[in-house]
């Protein structure tokens, strides 16, 4: 047997007063994963220095590196170790990190998508029906047949704050992984941020566009698929297999890390008209804008009296909701 | 072409290394569970190593050819026959129009058998490969497995059929099976001194880990973590309340073993590509066909410490027995 | 003379078919395992009677494992 040596940071940078400890470990032959400090936080500001490092890297073409997966608070670089070795790698990651100016004065380059839903859609709602007739009868996450009133519940406000805290922020997508086409997407108006526990059992049946919750990130299905996330309703197709719209003639999916997306209500009616115009006759046009996130000023927000006072109102609700919420 | 009579347990359309720079868009790289087998399988009817074959999972598997052509069979014996007549694995065979192969279940030792066509199996590419992802439902034929009644057509052959016919592979490049499979591993991203204890680590290479019978094309699942003080850590912070909850990253897809609560799960082709489970190993990319041939419910796996240096040395030590050296 | 009828494929028992005391002919279907969602007969290599079922429905079988004793009689 080799000589035990279960030390897997192969390298790091150390913390200082313009970013946290940076961590390179050891992810088998072909991976790296570079982490951003040691503590498990769940922090945005981890993930904006991380894409913008990641976008730098992406730009220059690195022989031998095939790509790179961003997570909220780690990123895993996939490369070819025949082509290039992981010492040559992290060196280069080294420089754009030392390169990368105070965490507070990035731009982050993110499109911002208007997104349409419609909450408790007659498609999701049979989902919701399938699920308490076929795998868990007497959920007590299904409250008069859907999700939102058990969302409510767990975060202690009502469902009509429910549904102002998902229109009333941009949802921020840290990255895709898990299912294809998906993304994660976090609340950058603290204020919104929603907390709620999956389903369990899971779903065997989610329609495509559906909007969900699981933890603190909402995910937008992008096909048919099991799940486990809470119900809100349903937007309009963000994943097209068949490539038949233009918007997805060169890749099947829409989200990019970094992109932010903005719900705003309509009725069920908009909604499959529009899947009719994405699919079928592949003429809708989807609302993207380009735009950039200015850290320094996301932090002074962030940083605000207000917000800062409307975050401990908000988890003071959660706490009392989740003492009432029945467990899953 | 070939008009499949009996689809048996599992049989997919899959090429090597399958579909690659996807993981952050949610899709593994898929491909051939043990690319040994379907390399070789490739190299003696002529195509390059790489190409689509059939991947038969457990047996059962009949066809009828519709055209001359020449094929090989290779991986577990299921013992072959044409026509009700054995026909030998690791040749490549010449097949008549009319001709019926046919194959048993798996054999004493491993799991998955290979059929190469001379000019490869022809379904359409997407993103890059003809693999079939069975989680994601996609690629390869219709993204599924195939049914009776399916009708696969073949590529052209690189060469002529006659001359193609009757090449053997050498003796000593075929793969030895086993009841115990030894996997060399590479620790991290998640060891000791953080996550895991360094008795843990231990367990995990030294212990001879059963295969669940649950095991598919995305995960192995391994017998549980018992009678040792593996965590290190009380609990997952903002990644969950068991210890081997992280805040989601990407998983070092395929050949990471993920620690799910107890249980220990290897991650194979058709993996997740990101979630909220450390990771405490990683399989070298040389060594993991072999986890393809681990018969669930009845064969073992046990890790064997290993380096970066010693995998990529593998890697070119493997790339080059795929070459007309090989055969007899 | 006993024979046992073991688990050819990894899996859950889908169905037991043969029941206790019934005269089982070879080349009969006994039970059925669930293999990666595929079912698939276990069928009997023997003739005999039924002696004992060791599995019920949903079981975990492993390759090898014992499901069905069959009383083979007398040796002839």
């Amino acid at each position: 047997m080799l000589s035990k040596n279960y030390d897997v940071i192969l390298d790091t940078l150390p913390e200082n007063e313009r970013r946290l400890e940076i961590l390179f470990r050891q992810a088998g032959d072909g991976f790296l994963q570079v982490e951003y400090g040691r503590e498990q936080r769940a922090f945005l500001l981890d993930s904006f220095r991380m894409l913008t490092v990641n976008n730098t890297i992406l730009g220059k073409k690195s022989q031998g590196l095939i790509e790179t997966v961003p997570g909220l608070r780690t990123n895993l670089f996939h490369f070819d170790p025949e082509k290039i070795s992981v010492r040559e790698l992290i060196k280069k990651i080294k420089e754009v990190e030392l390169s990368v100016a105070d965490v507070n004065d990035i731009e982050l380059d993110s499109r911002l998508i208007s997104l349409p839903i419609a909450f408790e859609d007659s498609e999701t709602k049979k989902s919701v029906e399938k699920y308490v007739k076929e795998v868990r009868p007497g959920a007590p996450n299904v409250i008069n047949g859907y999700n939102l009133e058990y969302i409510a519940l767990c975060n202690g406000v009502s469902v009509d704050e429910v549904k102002k805290m998902v229109l009333g922020t941009e949802w921020y997508n840290s990255g895709g992984g898990f299912w294809p086409g998906g993304g994660f997407f976090w609340p950058m108006d603290p204020r919104c941020a929603i907390v709620v526990p999956k389903y369990n059992p899971p779903r065997t049946w989610t329609p495509e566009g559906t909007v969900g919750i699981g933890g603190p990130c909402i995910f937008t299905y992008t096909t048919p698929t099991g799940g486990g996330y809470q119900l809100f309703g349903r937007t309009i197709p963000v994943f097209q297999f068949k490539q038949k719209h233009p918007l997805f003639k060169n890749s099947p999916f829409l989200y990019k890390p970094a992109d932010r997306i903005k719900f705003h209500e309509v009725s069920e009616e908009e909604i499959l008209y529009i899947y009719k115009h994405v699919h079928e006759e592949t003429d809708y046009v989807y609302e993207i804008r380009d735009g950039k996130i200015s850290v320094r000023e996301w932090l002074k927000f962030f940083n605000s009296d207000e917000v800062q006072k409307g975050i401990k109102e908000l988890k003071k609700k959660q706490e009392e909701g989740t003492r009432k919420a029945p467990r899953l | 072409m070939l008009r499949v009579i009996n689809s048996g347990i599992e049989t997919l359309v899959e090429d090597w290394p399958g579909r690659l720079g996807y993981l952050g868009k949610g899709m593994a790289t898929a491909g051939a569970m043990d690319n040994v087998a379907l390399r070789f399988a490739n190299l003696l009817v002529g195509n390059p190593p790489g190409e689509a074959g059939l991947e038969v999972a457990g047996g059962y598997f009949e066809a009828e050819f519709g055209v001359d052509a020449v094929i090989s069979v290779t991986g577990t014996d299921m013992k072959p026959a044409i026509n009700n007549e054995a026909v030998p694995m690791w040749e490549s065979i010449k097949i008549s129009k009319g001709d019926i192969l046919k194959l048993s279940h798996f054999g004493e030792f491993s799991f998955r058998a290979y059929i190469g066509v001379a000019g490869g199996i022809d379904v359409p590419f997407y993103l890059g490969s003809k693999s079939t992802c069975l989680f994601g439902s996609y690629g390869g034929f219709e993204g599924r497995k195939l049914q009776r009644g399916d009708v696969l057509p073949f590529g052209r052959s690189s060469k002529e059929l006659d001359s193609l016919a009757g090449r053997k592979l050498k003796k000593e490049v075929i793969p030895e099976y086993a009841r115990e499979w030894h996997l060399r591993a590479i620790p991290g991203t998640n060891t000791s001194p953080d996550y895991v204890t360094e008795e843990g680590m231990d367990y995990l290479f030294t212990h001879a880990f059963k295969i669940l019978h649950t095991s598919n094309r995305s995960a192995y699942r391994l017998e549980e973590i018992k009678d040792v003080n593996f965590f290190a850590r009380k609990d997952g912070g903002d990644g969950g309340s068991h210890p081997s909850n992280i805040v989601d990253h990407a998983y070092a897809m395929p050949g990471a073993l993920n620690i799910c609560g107890n249980t220990p799960v290897l991650l194979v082709l058709d993996g997740p590509t990101l979630g909220g489970y450390m990771c405490a190993l990683s399989v070298i990319k040389t060594d993991l066909w072999k986890i393809g041939q681990g018969i669930p419910g009845k064969d073992f796996a046990k890790f064997i410490p290993s380096t970066q240096e010693e995998a990529v040395e593998a890697t070119q030590k493997q790339g080059a027995l795929f070459c007309e050296e090989s055969l007899e | 003379m006993e024979a046992t009828i073991n688990a050819h494929m990894p899996g859950l028992v889908a169905r037991v078919v043969a029941i206790e005391g019934e005269q089982i002919a070879k080349g009969q279907t006994v039970a059925v395992i669930n293999c990666m969602k595929n079912e698939l007969a276990v069928i009997s290599e023997y003739e005999g009677k039924v002696k004992q079922v060791l599995v019920k429905e949903w079981d975990e079988m492993d390759v090898g494992s014992p499901m069905i004793i069959l009383d083979l009689g007398e040796v002839k």
